[in-house]
């Protein structure tokens, strides 16, 4: 397996158009990237120009030390699942399954060898004589990856593969592409615009938004230390809290809430993040607020209310029955909020 | 008020299916009357025109079809076999240079952007709007500076030329349907720009093909104007410029006349025949997502 390194990575349609803007991360060998962020923002056309499939404008792709700018996608040695699994409905399962290999002249047995071996592990040794169109969603699901695991290839892309598989088969596939991944340990970029998929998939989550990087770092380091507002709110479900304020006397206060901050915080705090999460029901709360709505989800509650104009949502065991109107305190951990500069990134 | 049971509104639901079955059986029949009429006279003794339907009005021959089979000329030599192997040699290289240039050509205008593509396409649409005897004095100057007057060559050369315009938008609407993703996936598994055309594109263009090579076909083996002006030497005719011939000013030869008809419509209805399941396939079915 190889490493991936994109250095100031660069994807411009038009001068006006800028797709990708100076993108560096580097992927170890073997590790799990997951490319994401929402619609727009660049993940899918950096997963392409790594392919080969878009140009790169500016910046330096090298794959296992090798630089491949201008090396053709099939000279590259990767490997791409698509979102729409791109199957060749003329052929049959292992005749999709076998077209990389007999295009690079393999010997029929090792190709027989392999179609089985990957189609025995991806559980589709009984539909290889199906075409594409005999099988369901999750199935060409699996075909499409056993399309790339035949060829063994140096790296493996995933371009949003579960978007359109339905939410228990996604959770299904998701949990059989870590196993696999686990088993195979290939250097892996994936994109998709789901967190939970980064969260749970990544060793690595490079997170994006319009064009440029905003943070690559390991999944709990993101959802612990977000660079910045937008990774902030965008990694966490439900999404973080932001309160805006200013600071008076060692606590920021802004409409209807005031809150202590940590004796040494200084500095141009614009913006405070409590996550749902670090909202703790107390009796004795310094935080107040009026319960707007309450959505139960039987293995946790989430509690709505209104502080000002900004909506606020907090965790509470589901052990907790509150209703709409209730009043409720809370209590923030100091060391739990995240604190924005006026531009929005974290201090 | 009562609601209707499930068997009435069933009963509903199948008069409600069968209309268009009342209407569309009498136009058939009318559109098969002259059809009928053809093959009626192409079966009845004599050369007379004939307007009875009726099979039973006169006796049944097959003269007509050895006439139309043994057709020879003054000095006696045959004449049907040369001229059915002109129809079938010019439209079988008509249908295999149009469709060659076509379907590579709609495959460029589909999937490259280059400058000009706009431009080229509308001036292939701008052809299909003119009649094609509105050429027919240039190509015949032009043919005769090529030496290619009474040739095949010259014909298929023209036949090719006029139906590539509409090959290539037919086929280039085709090719935009099928995915990229499936192009992209195979230059991912290793496969070359040619070998994705090959082993991809076409496989999943053949419907489109098949109606493009039918339709290529059909225009040449139909021809009779062009035909009629660039070939003069009987040796040389296609088989519609034959059909004319029974045509003759002095006298009309009915019964050889429909005969001929009938036999040059058979490959026609052969190939359609042979191509309808292309005609309403659906070949990328289960291609992508769904």
């Amino acid at each position: 397996m190889s490493n991936v390194a994109l250095k100031q990575i660069t994807k411009r349609y038009t001068p006006e158009v800028t797709a990708v803007r100076n993108v560096s991360f580097e992927v170890k060998s073997g590790e799990f990237c997951v490319l994401v962020g929402p619609s727009g923002c660049g993940k899918s056309t950096t997963l392409r120009m790594v392919a080969g499939l878009e140009e790169i404008t500016e910046g330096e792709l090298s794959i296992g030390g090798r630089l491949v700018n201008d090396v053709a996608p099939r000279d590259r040695d990767i490997a791409m699942v698509f979102q729409s699994y791109a199957l060749y409905p003329h052929m049959t399962v292992y005749e999709n399954m076998a077209f990389g290999l007999r295009i690079r002249k393999m010997p029929s047995s090792e190709i027989d060898t392999r179609v089985q071996e990957a189609a025995k592990t991806l559980g589709i040794s009984e539909y290889l004589q199906r075409k594409p169109k005999a099988l369901s969603g999750g199935q060409r699901q699996r075909v499409a990856m056993g399309r790339a695991i035949v060829r063994n290839p140096q790296v493996f892309l995933f371009d949003e593969p579960l978007s359109n598989l339905d939410a228990q088969l996604r959770l299904q596939m998701r949990i059989e592409i870590a196993r696999l991944h686990r088993r195979i340990g290939a250097t892996t970029l994936y994109v998709t615009h789901d967190q939970v998929e980064a969260m749970t998939l990544a060793d690595r989550i490079a997170v994006l938004k319009d064009g440029d990087l905003q943070q690559y770092d390991t999944p709990l380091d993101i959802y612990r230390k977000p660079a910045n507002r937008f990774v902030a709110t965008f990694i966490g479900s439900p999404s973080m809290n932001l309160l805006k304020g200013e600071m008076q006397n060692g606590h920021f206060v802004g409409e209807g809430f005031q809150v202590t901050l940590p004796s040494h915080i200084s500095g141009d705090i614009a913006e405070i993040g409590i996550r749902p999460q670090a909202m703790q029901m107390t009796d004795d709360g310094p935080l107040i607020g009026q319960v707007d709505f309450v959505e139960a989800l039987g293995s946790e509650t989430f509690v709505h209310f209104m502080w000002g104009d900004t909506g606020i949502i907090a965790q509470v065991p589901p052990s907790v029955t509150v209703g709409a109107g209730d009043t409720v305190r809370f209590h923030v951990d100091p060391d739990a909020i995240h604190l924005f500069d006026s531009k929005g990134l974290a201090l | 008020m009562t609601a209707s049971s499930p068997k009435n509104g069933a009963r509903g639901r199948r008069l409600g299916d069968a209309w268009p079955h009342f209407v569309l059986i009498p136009l058939t029949a009318l559109v098969l009357i002259p059809v009928l009429l053809v093959v009626r006279k192409a079966l009845a003794p004599g050369q007379g025109f004939l307007t009875s339907l009726n099979p039973f009005d006169q006796s049944w021959t097959l003269d007509h079809f050895y006439a139309v089979f043994g057709n020879t000329d003054d000095e006696g030599v045959w004449l049907f076999g040369p001229q059915l192997w002109n129809s079938l040699v010019v439209s079988a290289a008509t249908t295999f240079v149009g469709v060659f240039l076509a379907t590579t050509a709609a495959y460029a205008f589909s999937r490259f952007r280059f400058y000009g593509r706009r431009t080229g396409m509308n001036l292939f649409l701008v052809t299909q709007m003119f009649p094609g005897v509105l050429m027919l004095i240039p190509l015949f100057i032009l043919l005769g500076h090529l030496n290619l007057l009474d040739s095949l060559v010259g014909l298929t050369l023209v036949y090719s030329t006029t139906a590539i315009p509409f090959c290539v938008w037919m086929l280039k609407g085709y090719f935009d349907t099928i995915p990229k993703e499936l192009e992209e996936s195979a230059i991912m598994d290793g496969a070359s720009r040619l070998t994705v055309f090959v082993r991809i594109i076409l496989p999943l263009a053949a419907p489109a093909i098949a109606v493009t090579a039918l339709f290529s076909f059909m225009t040449a083996w139909n021809e009779f104007v062009l035909a009629f002006t660039f070939n003069n030497d009987p040796k040389m005719f296609t088989l519609p410029v034959t059909i004319q011939r029974y045509a003759d000013p002095k006298s009309t030869y009915w019964g050889s006349f429909a005969a001929a008809s009938i036999i040059v419509s058979m490959p026609v209805m052969a190939l359609f025949y042979k191509l309808q399941k292309y005609i309403v396939s659906g070949l990328t079915a289960g291609a992508v997502k769904g």
